[in-house]
């Protein structure tokens, strides 16, 4: 299993005390493409935030690829999110003031990869999301569909285990979140990375391969989706 | 390293403005400093110099009068300096003094072809240049072989000079000539820079030769140099032991301390430095103060600058930023404000240190005693330079911590959060 969550529980300590996570189990296998539906609030984010380590979690037990994640130091944390896991976010989440190629950079900087070496990777991935002239133009410059491209070549440069895709077609029109989500499935079968959408849009869903739905922070019906015919609007089709 | 410098220098581009109005503080701060010591230790140099003779460590001695009855001897009896005072000096005190000189002083009519004036003829030998110089403008002083030969020579001022030649003559041309001092004649040898403050023009001849000429004349001083006595108590030890004797050598009291007045160049040094280190000291607080101005901007914004880029920093560190590559990153941007604006603030500063030492640094005022420098090589040492850096490094480094500590502490959800 790449992914194993066994009945961890989650809460946001407030003026009101709010039970987010209420003892999730989940086994995600090695190169599965997956989404994560849910309505907002029903705790698919805060899944996602501690799937990819950007958060903790008070009890259970995460296990990513055969190791417990529990108790980081904030480098060990650091060096999991550099090594093992892939980012892909809504709002691109690009630095504004550097350029396409210096983004997709970024992540080979904080592994200590020479300048020269890095920006020849980041070309090369870059070439592969069909964005080679736009490598040197500022995010800013760049159409939505352009942005989020660059944010997947980012997280593929690393190589990693995973990718974790939260709402990447959220800020998308409906063409281009097709585009999105047919280039994460080519990602999942060509690189054999293990791929995980959260997503509250019924139609993303549908392109992946099974379907984990989430509600009030416990996990509910689990579906297969091999013949991706559970959107009532059927197949590639995402509607806005 | 340079990968961070790019980083730095693609955010610092972000705020131009900003950056530059933070670094004005900087530059200003670090100019203050380097001005402010610059112009002390002009100040500084040019009151050295006009008491240069400071830094020789001689005693001059001279009678007083006694302020207690002892032996038959009344209050307020005048004391007298004596041949064998002089001897003694000499003999006993071997271990410190280097050299006496005995100075008489007695006033006596000189005269050159028509003109005559009542002048001080003083008795010296070459000691007394070690510890009361004279600025040569031609010529030569007394020295060794005068004493040893009782010459007849006389080492003359230029208010003299002038007299004895006066305009359009040329007035140095009375080296080499000889004056009539009473009713003797003495070779001019040189001519001094004289004293304006004298009421009488001063000569000086060799003392052997003014013992024999006006024999049993009073000693107007005793004048050594010495070594070995380097602290204020030292001295005063020194001074107190030296009275002593003299009181047991003419019977006076032996605690009396008002027989001999003695004016000793090394205590002068030691309370001259120890002002002196007061002033540079206040400027180097000053100097700070004004920089630490400076490096409180810069800290406020890095803050500010850090709060904006709390997202970026979640960013980071979702593609894997280490705390310590964050903290980095500040650290490393405020060095670079501090340091190069620091820089540039440094220069202006020796700039202007150059400027004045090159105007004001060259005026000589004239008050007539003397002729005294306001203000001598205002420049700033390699030393001062290089402290002034390291103070701008540890400021960067004092002013990025804090923010940067703010920065990685950040968790990255919620920086990730953060509205843009």
């Amino acid at each position: 299993m790449m992914i194993e969550l066994k009945d961890v529980n989650k809460t946001y300590f407030g003026a009101q005390p709010l039970h987010v996570l209420k003892g999730i189990n989940l086994e995600i296998g090695k190169g599965e493409f997956v989404s994560i539906m849910g309505a907002s609030g029903s705790g698919k984010s805060t899944l996602l935030n501690i799937l990819g380590i950007l958060d903790n979690y008070d009890t259970g037990e995460y296990w990513l690829d055969g190791r417990l994640i529990k108790g980081l130091s904030e480098r060990e944390a650091a060096r999991y999110r550099n090594h093992t896991i892939g980012f892909i976010f809504q709002s691109f989440n690009l630095i504004n003031f550097k350029t396409a190629v210096e983004n997709v950079e970024l992540p080979l900087f904080y592994r200590g990869i020479g300048r020269r070496e890095r920006h020849h990777q980041a070309m090369e991935y870059l070439d592969k999301m069909g964005l080679t002239d736009w490598a040197e133009h500022f995010p800013n410059e760049m159409s939505g569909g352009q942005k989020q491209r660059v944010a997947i070549a980012r997280a593929l440069i690393t190589h990693p285990r995973i990718i974790l895709a939260d709402e990447p077609t959220g800020a998308l029109d409906s063409k281009t979140s097709l585009e999105v989500m047919e280039l994460l499935k080519r990602v999942n079968k060509e690189e054999d990375v293990t791929m995980i959408v959260v997503t509250h849009e019924s139609g993303v869903a549908n392109e992946t391969n099974k379907i984990i739905h989430i509600k009030d922070g416990i996990i509910g019906k689990v579906e297969d989706n091999v013949d991706h015919n559970a959107s009532p609007f059927g197949e590639n089709s995402i509607m806005k | 390293m340079f990968d961070i410098f790019n980083e730095i220098i693609g955010t610092l581009k972000q705020n131009k403005l900003r950056t530059s109005l933070t670094g004005f503080a900087v530059a200003w701060g670090v100019f203050m400093l380097i001005a402010l010591l610059g112009a002390g230790g002009g100040l500084m140099n040019a009151l050295v110099n006009n008491n240069r003779n400071i830094d020789v460590n001689t005693m001059q001695v001279y009678g007083g009068s006694t302020s207690k009855a002892y032996n038959g001897i009344n209050e307020g009896t005048w004391t007298e300096l004596k041949e064998f005072d002089a001897e003694r000096t000499e003999e006993n005190y071997k271990d410190v003094i280097d050299a006496v000189s005995a100075d008489y002083w007695r006033s006596d009519t000189a005269s050159f072809r028509d003109m005559s004036s009542n002048v001080g003829i003083n008795g010296i030998s070459p000691v007394h240049y070690v510890a009361r110089d004279r600025d040569i403008i031609a010529g030569r002083k007394i020295n060794e072989l005068d004493i040893r030969l009782h010459r007849k020579v006389i080492f003359i001022g230029d208010d003299a000079a002038a007299m004895f030649l006066p305009a359009p003559l040329d007035s140095l041309a009375i080296i080499g000539q000889y004056i009539k001092v009473g009713h003797l004649a003495y070779k001019v040898i040189g001519v001094f820079q004289s004293n304006m403050d004298a009421d009488l023009m001063q000569m000086d001849i060799p003392s052997t030769t003014f013992s024999d000429v006006y024999y049993g004349s009073e000693m107007y001083s005793i004048i050594f140099s010495y070594h070995g006595l380097n602290t204020e108590k030292a001295n005063e030890a020194f001074m107190k032991q030296y009275k002593k004797d003299y009181n047991n050598a003419h019977g006076y009291a032996p605690d009396d301390d008002r027989t001999l007045w003695i004016s000793n160049s090394v205590i002068d040094n030691l309370q001259v430095n120890k002002v002196m280190n007061i002033i540079k000291t206040m400027l180097w607080i000053i100097g700070l103060f004004t920089l630490l101005s400076g490096v409180v901007g810069v800290s406020n914004i890095m803050l500010i600058t850090v709060r904006e880029r709390i997202h970026e920093f979640g960013i980071r560190k979702a593609l894997g930023a280490t705390p310590w590559s964050i903290i980095k990153l500040v650290i490393v941007e405020s060095i670079v404000i501090t340091a190069f604006f620091g820089y540039i603030g440094m220069i202006c500063g020796i700039i202007s240190c150059q400027i004045m030492d090159s105007t004001i640094g060259q005026q000589v005022l004239d008050i007539g005693v003397q002729r005294m420098y306001i203000f001598k090589d205002s420049t700033v040492s390699v030393g001062v330079a290089i402290g002034a850096t390291v103070v701008l490094i540890v400021a960067g480094v004092l002013a990025g911590f804090f923010p940067a500590r703010k920065a990685a502490k950040v968790k990255p959800i919620e920086a990730l959060n953060e509205l843009k």
